[in-house]
């Protein structure tokens, strides 16, 4: 009886120590998608490559491979080029085609005496373009099939590509901001005898515009922007709001267009805290600045 | 007796096998767990003063080495910032391809975070004027799926002088695309 649990514990050890081992891929053909964008712009171009990321480490020899790109809808999509990347002068088939009728680009390797080198990595590429006439963006996936055969046996693999082409603007920002020291120094004000009360106290800017900035859109994009204060939690007693050259508060978004003109806006930070008397000045928070569309 | 005393020895050599394989077994397992569940989440925080290291995939940016600085104030700061929207993180690869510069007429330097869903899955060197990047490194912890996500820039502003982080930073939405 002990024998047994002696093995059953054994075998137990060996199965939980193999666990973790066993979750790293097991051995089999690995593969990679790239393309230069899958965000084209229409009447834009991108180029697509598929690659072989582990053949060089398997035992396994590859003899055939084709490789079908399909669903390439002509209505969207036109073929600027195609090629196999395996360089074998001796394959019986080493060669890529278009069929118009299936829609598919497709590469055919054979190697009837011996099998592919062994350093190859990438195998096929192509080239579409966004059809120019499009008038409005949309998506388009592109089923992706691998038929690998070895010496000992054929692997089908599968993967796809979705392509989301927009419609034809410009996808670069460029923006300038400036800000000032943002210091601030509480003023206590003057005691008002008839009022009873201290008056003109709050906190000031340390200089003229200390608390200022602008923002200018040097871009060809129209973005919108909005300004935020975030007090660190041991001041979260102060808020802060900006203001425009006329003294409005701002609201949400605000249109940062293209024309470059700069936009100001003054940083005003009012509610007290516990402390009193510093030497140096305290950072009480953060400004964020929002670029969005 | 001494037929007795080998048996009962036996016996008491297995007793402690089964009991030191029991505890090889609890120990593997609870590393099998530790190893498939749980990670090191340590947050990543924006440094206070600015990275020692420039960013290693940082390049010029082509005709921008000189001319004119943006004005700025003193204590405050100036920047240009260019950005592409469109950015793709390669699983295989484990880079982010994107577009961020830093242009030269800027007074600050700059560091650059993507984050999503609150998690920073890529966080820059220093990226000094003049400069810009078109692919950054992953964490080696961030978990992600071929898909999309909406995720944001970051940016953090340092003086160049003392190198100390700037109380305004920006922020920029983006929808981005992971590939395997």
């Amino acid at each position: 009886m002990k024998n047994r649990i002696l093995s059953l514990l054994l075998a137990l050890c060996l199965m939980v120590l193999a666990l973790p081992m066993s979750v790293v891929a097991a051995e089999t053909f690995t593969y990679k998608v790239s393309a230069t964008t899958t965000t084209p712009s229409i009447g834009s171009e991108f180029e697509v490559v598929i690659s072989l990321t582990n053949y060089d480490s398997l035992d396994a020899e590859i003899r055939g491979l084709q490789i079908d790109v399909t669903n390439i809808d002509i209505s969207v999509f036109e073929i600027v080029s195609h090629g196999t990347m395996i360089s074998d002068a001796s394959a019986a088939s080493n060669k890529t085609s278009y069929s118009s009728s299936k829609n598919y680009i497709r590469l055919v390797y054979l190697q009837l005496a011996g099998s592919m080198d062994k350093s190859v990595t990438d195998v096929m590429k192509f080239r579409l373009k966004v059809k120019g006439d499009l008038t409005e963006g949309g998506s388009i996936t592109l089923p992706i099939t691998l038929k690998i055969g070895t010496m000992s046996e054929n692997i089908t693999l599968t993967d796809s590509l979705t392509i989301n082409y927009q419609e034809a603007s410009s996808s670069t920002v460029s923006v300038e901001v400036s800000w000032g020291s943002m210091e601030f120094t509480y003023d206590d004000g003057t005691w008002d005898d008839e009022k009873h009360k201290w008056v003109n106290n709050g906190w000031k800017p340390s200089t003229t515009d200390s608390n200022l900035i602008t923002v200018k859109n040097t871009g060809s994009t129209d973005v919108k922007m909005k300004l935020s204060y975030n007090p660190l939690s041991s001041y979260n007693s102060l808020s802060g709001t900006f203001v425009d050259s006329s003294n409005t508060v701002l609201g949400s978004l605000i249109s940062l267009d293209t024309n470059g003109t700069e936009q100001k806006y003054w940083f005003n930070i009012s509610g007290t805290t516990e402390t009193r008397w510093t030497d140096n000045y305290i950072t009480v928070g953060t400004i964020t600045l929002t670029i969005t569309e | 007796m001494s037929y007795k005393s080998k048996h009962g020895s036996t016996d008491k050599r297995k007793q402690i096998i089964i009991i030191v394989l029991i505890l090889l077994l609890l120990i593997t397992i609870g590393i099998t767990v530790w190893t498939l569940f749980f990670r090191d989440t340590t947050p990543v925080l924006a440094p206070d003063y600015a990275p020692q290291q420039t960013e290693e995939n940082a390049e010029p940016i082509d005709d921008d080495t000189d001319g004119e600085k943006l004005q700025q104030q003193q204590g405050g700061g100036a920047v240009s910032l260019t950005y592409s929207k469109e950015v793709t993180i390669d699983l295989s690869d484990n880079v982010a391809k994107l577009l961020f510069a830093n242009p030269y007429k800027s007074n600050q330097d700059m560091m650059l975070q993507i984050v999503i869903q609150d998690t920073v899955i890529v966080q820059s060197g220093l990226l000094t004027p003049g400069h810009q990047v078109t692919k950054l490194e992953l964490f080696d912890n961030a978990k992600l799926s071929k898909g999309t996500y909406e995720g944001k820039f970051v940016v953090l502003y340092y003086q160049k002088d003392t190198g100390e982080k700037a109380m305004i930073n920006t922020e920029i939405p983006l929808t981005i695309t992971v590939e395997e």
